[in-house]
């Protein structure tokens, strides 16, 4: 009777007869023989899950009885010896290593505590007091010494072993000195990061060209050049970022009076008006004196709607005869049309906080040269890395380096640069430079570097202000970041920021390094096909061998990412700049070239953005280069084991360098892939993730307190303390507050799902869609979320996790190949994976739930006298 | 022991239903309550499910010259009422004739109380212009509507804190009020206990809020008016 009904709940979840019938012999046997029913066997299958955590969980299968056996044996057996004295060996060598490592990091934090504040350390006060006569020999011996100290680092030529000694102590100390906190610590990682490369670089130049085979020249060359270009970068980035300001707001007089006027331009094109409406409602409520604020909608694409719109919410609407410099020309004959001191840029889609005009208007009235405050751009919708990799909010972005550390680094040299939304502008200075600069795709870098020529200042707010939607798609990213990296180059041959009047030393290398930074196509795709000119044509393009390549080489590597953690730790996951540049490296290296060549030719794109994307799908025509890549690597691969195979004894460690080099790249190429799997977006306007308190008002009148989870212009996410069970259509209000004061919202139930609500907000009055606006999006601390701590400062795990993401790249492409492909694929992946299924694991120990009883009792009034309670 | 009262700024604010749900919300915050009735109406034990039927009380008590100690009912462990009992309008004037000469007489019996309880909340008539009892906090309990606002300007000393009660956040001319007073009145109490329909409806089951309804705003707002209270001292 039992193992009748065994049998038919397995039929039932779609076991074949034969199948059933054998796992059903096999359960009464267990029972046969087992005695299942005993107490001790009872607590054994009530706590089946921590026992057997990879059957238990799951609806059983065929080879259920083995898996049981085998991890049965393996507890009874395995389990109880040798972990324990494993782990208890390990844990005790661990320990000592620990110990001895925090008593050395300790004695040397106590050690260099004068050297650990934010300010350089007391060799500085040294020559501060040597008197005036004698400082400039100070400083000039000084200079001379470390020079020439330098000088021999980098040049001195070592054999193997030597080198070998210098490397490991270079590593030593960078690891040693890695823990010491302040800026002190941080300047010397840079400087030994900065020897090794250098040292690494001038080992190229001098030892590794073989200048007797013109193929390998070719190709050493070739390869050299990128490696240049990368030193280039890496030294020019050390600079920008080394000493971010950390500028602070200015604060404003309290007479009002003395506040300056600002006009705020929202220019916009082909944009939705859903997009544009939450700009204009937020631009609104800038908390600012009514009678110095100006709102214009510069209307590029002429829409009678947005005209109407302006009308009805009382903005200004401005239109120009032509459409000639796209988004500059916009703002210039706005320009004409306006008078306010400041001018105030929003791109269509940015949501200004009502704080943002008086946090960054100060500077102005403090600087008179000021010309420019900027503050970054932050995105309430995931890009598409972060949408495809399901990174958002998890990880730091692609812009959270640019807008987190290097416009701040810039603003120390009065090189922050304009980025077309987000800022403010004093109308002086642009007149001054004759209007915003209509001659490259990128308007606003152009703009700034003409206002830093004239002498104007410019100022960066690390202060998450505004934020908007980013790219919907990985192709509209793509363009976008080429229409960048076209105008920055743009720049770089029509107005080069290294020649020409009126900068200084500093402003120059920053503008350089932002512009060169783009040129980053070409040697990307240089370093992933490198290793293939030894593997298929057999050229040495570093003509050494393999084991002093690898001395030279991984110290680079290790160093730079070393003090790169260092500088960048909360702003970027080290190596995630890999994956970003290899997915660009094909798409901007044409277009920058052209723009060398001819920086005449380019039109200005127009980044579209609000979309929504109905299906999962992969975008084989963006990965296209990346597979041909792929394939040329893989071919590599083939070649490597062939040359290992059949090849000379003495390149073996070369062929295998090399192939790790090109498995190393397999997997970068594959992260870009990963990237290409784009998944689907489903809401045509993103929420934002919040945790505002709330309440909501049922049509009979009661009202239950509540979170707003999320929001978006057109609807809202509601958990509710308790599961209300509400139809959809249900007509509710929801109230919001801000600052003491209540808002509501009328608003119709969408979905239902215990304590969670869906609303829909379509029937609110521009009235309530300003007040809406206010509540949320436009709060004071709306983007400040933004600014979570990423945890930095793991290059190690990073890299793994990068290779990681690699491998799931190749993974996610199998799932949206062909059928018969995909099937034999799957079975190459299912076969290890059916025999990992029998691998016994380790038990799962978890704490045991508690759960609250309820402390409500019910009220029961007994007579009693109250002086005897 | 402290005593707090509600004083409505006008009748039918409120003051009774509260008493009992911030006494139930104290209870809730571990502190032992004693509700004391002081109107004839005796409305304060309906809402604690005393029986409507039940005529004991201390004023009934004293008529009969029985100790009033005895006529206390106990709620739940450390939450006490002592309500007025049912008496005759004839009966009930004698009884206030001596709460009004006599003003000492019930703080020398709260005295007599004060080991066993921290809290003794008192519920007394809104039209008297003084407490009979005076307390420890006296909060004015009002409306956000213009009745409640032409009164403000008149009544009252100015430092007593204000609550108020049954706010509709729909009601604009409410939200309107309630910004004025937030921006002209100092002594307001930083917080709302909104209109909810549950405040009533837990009346009708004879509960306080916090015990029928203890997910509605309503509740949620009179716990808060509790740890403001407790912060008070």
């Amino acid at each position: 009777m039992f193992k009748a009904k065994f049998y038919h709940s397995l039929r039932y979840s779609g076991f074949s007869p034969l199948s059933a019938g054998l796992l059903s012999f096999f359960h009464g046997i267990a029972w046969l023989v087992l005695r299942l029913e005993s107490p001790a066997w009872q607590r054994v299958l009530a706590n089946s899950a921590r026992w057997y955590p990879h059957i238990s969980n799951r609806p059983p299968r065929l080879g259920d009885p083995i898996r049981y056996v085998i991890q049965s044996l393996w507890l009874l057996v395995v389990l109880p010896i040798s972990p324990r004295v494993r782990q208890a060996q390990w844990s005790k060598r661990l320990s000592l290593l620990g110990q001895a490592r925090a008593w050395l990091s300790q004695k040397i934090t106590n050690a260099t505590r004068p050297w650990q504040g934010e300010e350089l350390p007391p060799i500085a006060d040294v020559l501060n007091k040597t008197s005036k006569t004698l400082r400039p020999f100070a400083m000039a011996i000084f200079g001379v010494f470390t020079t020439a100290l330098v000088i021999l680092c980098i040049t001195e030529p070592f054999d193997f072993e030597a080198q070998l000694v210098f490397v490991f102590l270079l590593w030593g100390l960078a690891l040693l000195i890695r823990d010491i906190p302040g800026r002190f610590a941080m300047v010397l990682l840079v400087m030994l990061s900065l020897i090794v490369s250098s040292r690494y670089l001038w080992w190229r130049y001098t030892g590794t060209l073989n200048w007797n085979d013109s193929l390998d020249l070719v190709c050493g060359l070739t390869l050299l050049a990128a490696e240049s270009y990368a030193w280039l970068i890496l030294l020019l980035g050390y600079v920008q970022t080394i000493w971010p300001l950390k500028r602070q707001p200015q604060p404003l007089p309290r007479d009002l009076t003395l506040w300056p006027s600002v006009d705020v331009m929202i220019p916009t094109y082909n944009e939705d008006l859903a997009v544009v409406r939450n700009t204009v409602y937020a631009a609104l409520g800038l908390d600012w004196p009514e009678d110095k604020l100006n709102i214009y909608i510069l209307d590029d694409g002429r829409r009678d709607i947005f005209r109407q719109f302006a009308a009805e919410v009382g903005v200004g609407y401005i239109i120009r005869p032509d459409n000639r410099h796209a988004k500059a020309g916009n703002l210039n004959y706005a320009l004409t049309q306006t008078q306010g001191t400041l001018v105030a840029i929003f791109d269509c889609d940015h949501i200004p906080a009502r704080s943002f005009l008086q946090l960054t208007t100060g500077w102005f009235l403090k600087d008179d040269r000021l010309a420019l405050v900027q503050t970054p751009h932050t995105f309430y919708s995931p890009d598409p890395f972060e949408r495809n990799l399901n990174t958002f909010h998890s990880e730091p972005n692609e812009g959270e380096l640019f807008y987190g550390l290097v416009q701040d680094g810039n603003d120390l040299w009065n090189a922050t640069f304009f980025c077309g939304s987000c800022a403010v502008l004093r109308r002086a200075a642009i007149n001054d430079i004759g209007g915003f600069a209509v001659e490259t795709v990128t308007e606003d870098a152009h703009t700034a570097l003409r206002l830093h020529r004239r002498g104007w200042h410019s100022a960066y707010l690390r202060i998450p202000l505004a934020a908007g939607l980013a790219t919907e798609s990985l192709s509209a990213h793509i363009g976008q970041r080429i229409r960048w990296a076209r105008g920055m180059v743009q720049i770089l041959r029509t107005d080069n920021p290294l020649f020409g009047r009126g900068l200084n030393l500093f402003q120059r290398l920053c503008y350089a390094n932002a512009m060169l930074h783009f040129l980053a196509g070409i040697p990307r795709l240089i370093f992933l096909t490198a290793p293939l000119a030894f593997l298929l044509l057999h050229a040495y393009i570093i003509y050494a061998p393999a084991s002093l390549i690898l001395i030279y080489v991984l110290p680079h590597m290790i160093h730079s990412s070393l003090a790169n953690a260092r500088i960048q730790g909360p702003f970027r996951k080290s190596f995630q700049g890999e994956v970003y540049e290899t997915v660009l490296a094909w798409y901007i290296a044409w277009p920058t070239t052209l723009a060398l060549l001819n920086p005449k030719k380019g039109r200005f794109n127009v980044t579209v953005k609000g979309g929504l994307m109905e299906h999962d799908q992969f975008d084989w025509r963006i990965s296209t280069p990346y597979f041909i890549l792929a394939g040329l690597n893989f071919l590599g691969l083939g070649f490597a084991i062939w040359r290992l195979m059949y090849g000379p004894e003495d390149e073996m460690l070369t062929v295998i360098v090399s192939s790790l080099w090109v498995i190393y790249n397999l997997l970068i190429i594959g992260s870009a892939v990963a990237v290409a799997a784009e998944v689907r977006q489903v809401r045509l306007s993103p929420r934002v993730n919040t945790g505002l308190a709330a309440a909501l008002r049922l049509e009979s009148g009661h009202l239950y307190p509540a979170t707003l989870t999320d929001y978006s212009d057109q609807g809202a996410g509601i958990q509710a303390q308790l599961p209300l069970v509400l139809l959809p259509d249900t007509k509710v209000t929801l109230v919001l507050w801000r600052s003491g004061r209540a808002f509501t919202f009328p608003a119709l139930v969408r979905r239902h799902q215990g304590h969670f609500l869906g609303l829909s907000l379509d029937s609110l009055s521009h009235e309530q869609r300003t007040d809406f606006v206010r509540c949320t999006f436009e709060r004071a601390d709306a983007w400040l979320n933004k600014q979570e701590q990423f945890s930095g400062d793991q290059p190690l795990q990073h890299f793994w996790d990068m290779l990681a993401l690699g491998a799931k790249g190749y993974a996610r492409l199998c799932d949206h190949l062909p059928r018969p492909i995909k099937r034999l694929l799957y079975l190459v992946v299912d076969l290890p994976r059916w025999l990992y299924s029998f691998c016994p694991r380790i038990p799962r120990f978890s704490a045991k739930d508690t759960s609250l009883s309820s402390s409500l009792h019910p009220l029961a009034p007994s007579a009693g006298s109250v002086s005897s309670s | 022991m402290k005593s707090l009262t509600l004083r409505g700024l006008r009748g039918g604010v409120g003051c009774t239903t509260l008493i009992a749900a911030l006494g139930y919300a104290l209870h809730q915050l571990r502190q032992r309550v004693l509700l004391l009735d002081l109107c004839p109406e005796n409305m304060l034990g309906l809402h604690l499910n005393l029986p409507w039927s039940a005529a004991e009380g201390w004023a009934q008590a004293d008529k009969q010259q029985s100790p009033w100690q005895e006529a206390a009912w106990c709620l739940s462990q450390d939450l006490w009422i002592l309500p007025y009992g049912r008496l005759s309008y004839a009966e009930q004037q004698p009884i206030a004739q001596s709460l009004n000469q006599q003003l000492e007489h019930w703080p020398e019996r709260l005295a007599s109380l004060s080991s066993h309880f921290d809290w003794v909340l008192i519920d007394q008539k809104t039209a008297e212009p003084l407490s009979l009892v005076a307390c420890d906090l006296e909060i004015r309990v009002a409306h956000a509507d213009p009745a409640c606002h032409a009164l403000l300007q008149s009544s009252l000393p100015p430092d007593m804190p204000l609550l108020v009660n049954n706010f509709d956040p729909i009601r604009k001319l409410q939200r309107d009020i309630w910004l004025l007073w937030q921006q002209t009145r100092p002594e307001l109490v930083p917080l709302l206990i909104h209109a909810d329909e549950a405040v009533p409806e837990s009346l009708a089951c004879k509960a306080p809020v916090g015990h029928h309804a203890p997910q509605s705003l309503a509740a949620k707002n009179v716990a808060s008016l509790a740890a403001w209270c407790l912060s008070k001292e």
